[in-house]
């Protein structure tokens, strides 16, 4: 379950258009949201609230050993925050819960970018975005963090800071008073996504440690080989670089990240490729979304060196309230009860429009004007035209006729099935996952109850040390509950 | 003097296997007991203190340190049966049971480890047990001690220099460490502030390190106290080839163990020692001096961390398991150097007398080291001896002499009383053969030819040395303490007045030199009047003394029936007033007229 500060913080990086899923650090985080989810190990209790527009506050309270209990402020200046944020009650469990991320192509967001500055002035007339002049029209803005623990008097703070449309800085602190522990460290983060690439500089004071990593998305542009003509699917190859400066350790890895769709089924998959060069480890993940209720993933770890193997698997099961799930269809006609979240559900479709567009623009002028059924915009254009060139689009229309309708087949089923998961109300979710080294077995249920955010779990370890496959259980690090309320 | 091993146990091949074992428990002795789950470092006491980065080379040579460090206990193991010999030299026996195998350092739970690491400056790098899985000692190792001495004062303090050596020794072990360390760093740090990586997971590395040629010399101070032997490292050379399984860490590795054995000797291993001598020796006061000791050195240390390291280091104590045994050609080596060896002191020279003192080690008290001393000791200062060397009647009956039966005596059968009934509960030696029994001749009480002065000196004599025997024997540990001087309790036996002034000079008598023993002499032979004047000399011509007294009674011995061995008694030096005792006389001294000499020496 999202911590609520760590909900605004994405909430922020969404109302700025900073595409957090594009950063190296998160190109595993579908496998890793489904095989290494924390369980919570006390019972904890967190309120949170909304005090203005602009301020935030959390009270959290921890049941360990002794009770230990935290406060954070926040504060931020971005605009609009208030209408995408949810408190506890009306919040859907997929935004409150890390699970399988849907990865948009980069691409799309491109393309937006790329249609506000260069190409888009042939098309300005034909869609009217609001996202787009938002684009347009930059302002930084920032999000400060501070929170403080208590008994033990440990400060964590934390500000990010958009600098421009293309850089984001981000400075965190902690630092302690207690008494022999020298906790006074600070790490910065330089990201810059421009173009394809999302790069980051890190530094850390803690061991001196310094980073750097990048992301880079191959396909910038729908791909021309596919057989599947709506093109939704992502490659992007990443890489990163760490050195602690007091003691030398280095660090490295290179990723690989193809996100694509089934194209009969439409149901999103993720395959991740991870190598570390320097201690030859090797990591592949596959991730599946098989209906809207479940996700699965496997993960196999193999190291070239020690020819060490793992293999983990993990799932989650989403328990949908039938009565007030909604239909695929009703995000057009406005009748969800969450109106304001199927407004940005029709800014999202307006933006696969929109992209789409571009996609039709690439390939040939015939093709935009035969997806004049679709687009109202190219009717006009095609009035302009004599009879002749009339009766070559209508050919032209007929010989792709039957493309044309598949992909338009291929790309509703695709987004259906994304609608269906986003819009549907789920009322809880069991999580598991098990690792054959570690042997063991995680299991986390969180869900909804009465306008609070719950979430339970517990780990079972089977050691062979202990003498059999008795299952070890212990209760006192392994089991925990977190209740949240915001509001 | 020089002190081999027992040969057969290094040709054995169970020795190889008890050290490999010795040692690996003993490495992963500490991993059981600080192994906390997860983000809990391990480390030894010793080397946590002397890494102090996170890097690679400084984190395994953590493992390799400490294992170096029980390779060079294990070569220290020569030092500590050296001081067995030392203590078998001194005629202990039965305590000295010392094999000549491995010690083992246990090593308590880690304080310092606790405190350090919030500051995550120490790092969860050791995966696994340390494995010993090769040991080799095809060399003996060799122990001499070049130079004793033991007439230092306090009696209870032995000095000793001692060269060490060990060579062509064979270590090699194995073990699991952890090379990413970046990780181990990144666990520990607070997740707010790092940074997520990608792909970071362990990569465990199998590693063996290799301790060839191990070559060991070291020249050593030892100091034997009453309850601990401590020892010093003057000259130490320790050299040997190191090899690693993973040759980008071998220099660095290698570097650090060279870094670190200085502070093994100097701290660690004298520490060990000295609490396990303390352990061993006095297992009572253990507890108590190991506080002690632990106060000393954190009084020494004003620094803070090394306070801790300090205490920790106390708290090693070396396996008792291993003393159990020693070499069985060491102790018959020993044996044979006690036996011939009888010194002047004599007490505690005697097994049978040590195994009935078991725990008495301060018995080696003033001895030296004198061959035919037994000569000396064929005389005992008595009655007997002082009345019949100056009157040689040939009378049968004798008459106890006690002073009170000297005032009260009514029978012409005279009642020996053992000097035991002076002190209560306490073994006389010089009495406990009946025939040394200090009788007055019954023709001396008869003639009325005794004077009371006399009589009363030789008493007094008698009574001093057994009361400082006895002393020692109950008090092992306050022989330090200067006896005070000791008015002798006359009071019960002597009630006249008369008496009363004879106890003043007696008293007198105690303190003064040979002068007042002259009275003596002069009852006796003229031969012996010829020594009489050279005692009178100078004290440091005891030894031309000894040897001229040597001849004397040999001359004497010609005259009279020589003492058989077994009658031999042996008179005992009390702390303040030391004697060379010379008596010689006959078995059946009451019935013969033979000569008796007696000189009584005060030094």
């Amino acid at each position: 379950m999202l911590d609520y500060m760590d909900y605004i913080v994405r909430a922020f990086e969404q109302q700025t258009n900073w595409y957090s899923d594009n950063s190296y650090e998160n190109i595993t985080a579908t496998s890793r949201s489904l095989l290494n989810f924390t369980i919570p190990q006390s019972i904890k209790f967190q309120t949170s609230n909304k005090s203005t527009d602009y301020t935030y506050s959390t009270l959290e309270l921890t049941r360990g050993k002794k009770i230990n209990g935290s406060l954070t402020y926040l504060y931020t200046d971005v605009e609009g925050l208030n209408k995408i944020l949810r408190n506890s009650n009306t919040i859907a469990l997929q935004d409150a819960i890390e699970t399988y991320k849907y990865i948009q192509p980069s691409f799309t967001i491109d393309n937006s970018k790329h249609l506000t500055n260069s190409e888009l002035l042939s098309f300005k007339s034909n869609v009217s975005n609001s996202r787009n002049t938002t684009y347009n029209e930059f302002r930084p803005s920032s999000l400060y963090l501070g929170r403080l623990y208590y008994p033990s008097s440990v400060l964590e703070a934390m500000m990010i800071k958009r600098l421009s449309p293309y850089t984001q800085m981000t400075i965190k602190c902690i630092s302690s008073t207690t008494r022999g522990s020298n906790l006074n460290f600070w790490t910065f983060y330089w990201q810059h996504y421009k173009g394809h690439n999302c790069q980051e500089c890190v530094f850390s004071s803690n061991d001196g440690l310094c980073g750097y990593r990048i992301l880079h998305n191959v396909t910038t542009s729908p791909s021309k080989f596919n057989s599947s003509l709506y093109n939704n699917s992502s490659l992007a190859v990443g890489a990163e670089l760490w050195l602690s400066l007091s003691s030398l350790n280095p660090g490295c890895s290179t990723s690989l990240r193809y996100c694509t769709h089934s194209a009969y089924t439409g149901r999103p998959l993720t395959l991740t490729f991870t190598w570390n060069p320097l201690f030859g480890h090797v990591s592949s993940t596959y991730s599946a979304k098989t209906t809207s209720n479940s996700t699965f993933t496997t993960k196999y770890d193999f190291n070239l060196y020690s020819t060490e193997a793992n293999l983990s698997f993990g799932c989650e099961f989403w328990k949908s309230d039938t009565l007030t799930s909604l239909s695929p269809t009703s995000i057009n006609t406005n009748t969800s009860l969450d109106v304001e979240k199927a407004k940005i559900k029709i800014d999202a479709q307006s933006e696969i429009i929109d992209s789409d567009n571009t996609n039709q623009e690439m390939f040939s002028s015939n093709r935009k004007i035969s997806t004049e059924s679709s687009i109202m915009p190219q009717n006009e254009n095609l009035v302009n035209y004599s009879n002749s060139q009339q009766q070559y689009i209508k050919d032209v229309t007929h010989t792709f006729e039957s493309s044309l309708i598949r992909l338009d087949k291929e790309k509703s089923i695709i987004e259906d099935f994304e609608n269906k998961f986003n819009n549907k109300k789920y009322s809880s979710v069991w999580k598991l996952s098990t690792s054959l080294m570690d042997k063991n077995l995680k299991i986390l249920w969180e869900g909804k109850f009465k306008g609070f955010l719950l979430s339970a779990g517990t780990e079972l370890l089977f050691n062979r040390q202990n003498k059999g496959i008795q299952p070890m259980i212990n209760p006192a690090t392994q089991f925990g509950i977190n209740i949240q309320y915001s509001s | 003097m020089s002190f081999k091993f027992n040969e057969n146990l290094f040709k054995d091949e169970d020795f190889n296997e008890k050290i490999k074992q010795k040692l690996t428990n003993l490495l992963t002795k500490s991993l059981v007991k600080d192994d906390i789950p997860k983000s809990n470092s391990i480390y030894y006491d010793v080397t946590s203190s002397l890494n102090n980065s996170n890097s690679i080379g400084s984190s395994t040579s953590a493992v390799t340190t400490a294992t170096t460090a029980n390779n060079v206990i294990r070569s220290s193991t020569d030092k500590y049966s050296n001081f067995t010999t030392l203590n078998n030299n001194a005629g202990l026996f039965k305590t000295s049971k010392v094999r000549n195998s491995s010690t083992i350092i246990s090593t308590g739970t880690n304080s310092v480890n606790k405190s350090l690491s919030n500051s995550n400056k120490i790092s969860n790098f050791l995966k696994d047990e340390i494995k010993i899985t090769k040991v080799d000692f095809p060399m003996i190792p060799q122990v001499e001690i070049l130079d004793m001495d033991i007439t230092t004062e306090p009696r209870s303090l032995i000095k000793a220099i001692g060269n060490i050596s060990c060579c062509n020794a064979f270590i090699q072990l194995e073990t699991v460490i952890e090379s990413n360390l970046l990780m181990t760093t990144l666990q520990m740090s607070p997740s707010f502030i790092t940074p997520r990586l990608i792909d970071n997971n362990s990569f465990k590395v199998p590693i063996t390190m290799t301790f060839s040629r191990i070559k060991l010399e070291a020249i050593t101070n030892v100091f034997m106290r009453n309850h601990g032997i401590s020892i010093s490292f003057n000259d130490v050379s320790l050299d040997f080839k190191f090899d690693c399984s993973i040759k980008i860490l071998q220099n660095t590795i290698e570097k650090k163990l060279k870094n670190s054995i200085y502070s093994i000797f100097k701290e660690v291993l004298p520490t060990a020692i000295f609490n396990t001598s303390q352990h061993w020796l006095n297992p009572n006061k253990f507890n108590q001096n190991n506080t002690n000791s632990s106060n000393n050195n954190s009084n020494s240390n004003n620094n803070k961390s090394k306070d801790e390291i300090l205490t920790e280091i106390n708290k090693i104590v070396l396996d008792e398991n291993d003393l159990q045994e020693i070499s069985i050609e060491n102790m018959s080596k020993l044996a044979s150097i006690i036996k011939s060896r009888y010194t002047l002191s004599l007490h505690g020279t005697n097994p049978l007398i040590s195994n009935s003192y078991p725990n008495n080690f301060i018995n080696f008290n003033g001895c030296l080291e004198r061959q035919n001393l037994y000569r000396f000791i064929s005389a005992m200062p008595s009655l007997q001896n002082f009345y019949h060397g100056s009157k040689s009647n040939n009378k049968r009956n004798f008459i106890a002499n006690t002073n009170e039966t000297n005032a009260t005596r009514s029978n012409s059968i005279g009642y020996r009383v053992t000097e035991s009934h002076h002190i209560k509960g306490n073994k006389i030696r010089c009495t406990t053969n009946n025939e040394k029994e200090n009788y007055l001749p019954q023709d001396v009480l008869d003639t009325g030819n005794f004077e009371l002065n006399d009589i009363i000196n030789i008493q007094n004599k008698l009574y001093e040395r057994n009361y400082h025997n006895s002393n020692h024997i109950n008090n092992d540990t306050n022989s330090n303490v200067q006896p005070r001087n000791r008015v002798i309790r006359l009071n019960k036996l002597l009630k006249s007045k008369k008496n009363k002034k004879l106890k003043e000079e007696t008293k007198e008598k105690i303190n003064v030199t040979a002068g007042s023993e002259s009275t003596i002499y002069t009852r006796e032979n003229n031969q012996e009047e010829f020594f009489e004047s050279k005692l009178l000399s100078e004290t440091k011509e005891m030894n031309k003394f000894v040897d001229s007294l040597l001849t004397n009674t040999v001359n004497n011995g010609t005259n009279s029936e020589k003492p058989s061995d077994s009658s031999l008694s042996s008179p005992t030096i009390s702390k303040s007033i030391g004697f060379v005792g010379l008596n010689s006389y006959n078995s059946l001294w009451g019935y013969n007229n033979n000569i008796n000499n007696s000189i009584i020496i005060t030094l």
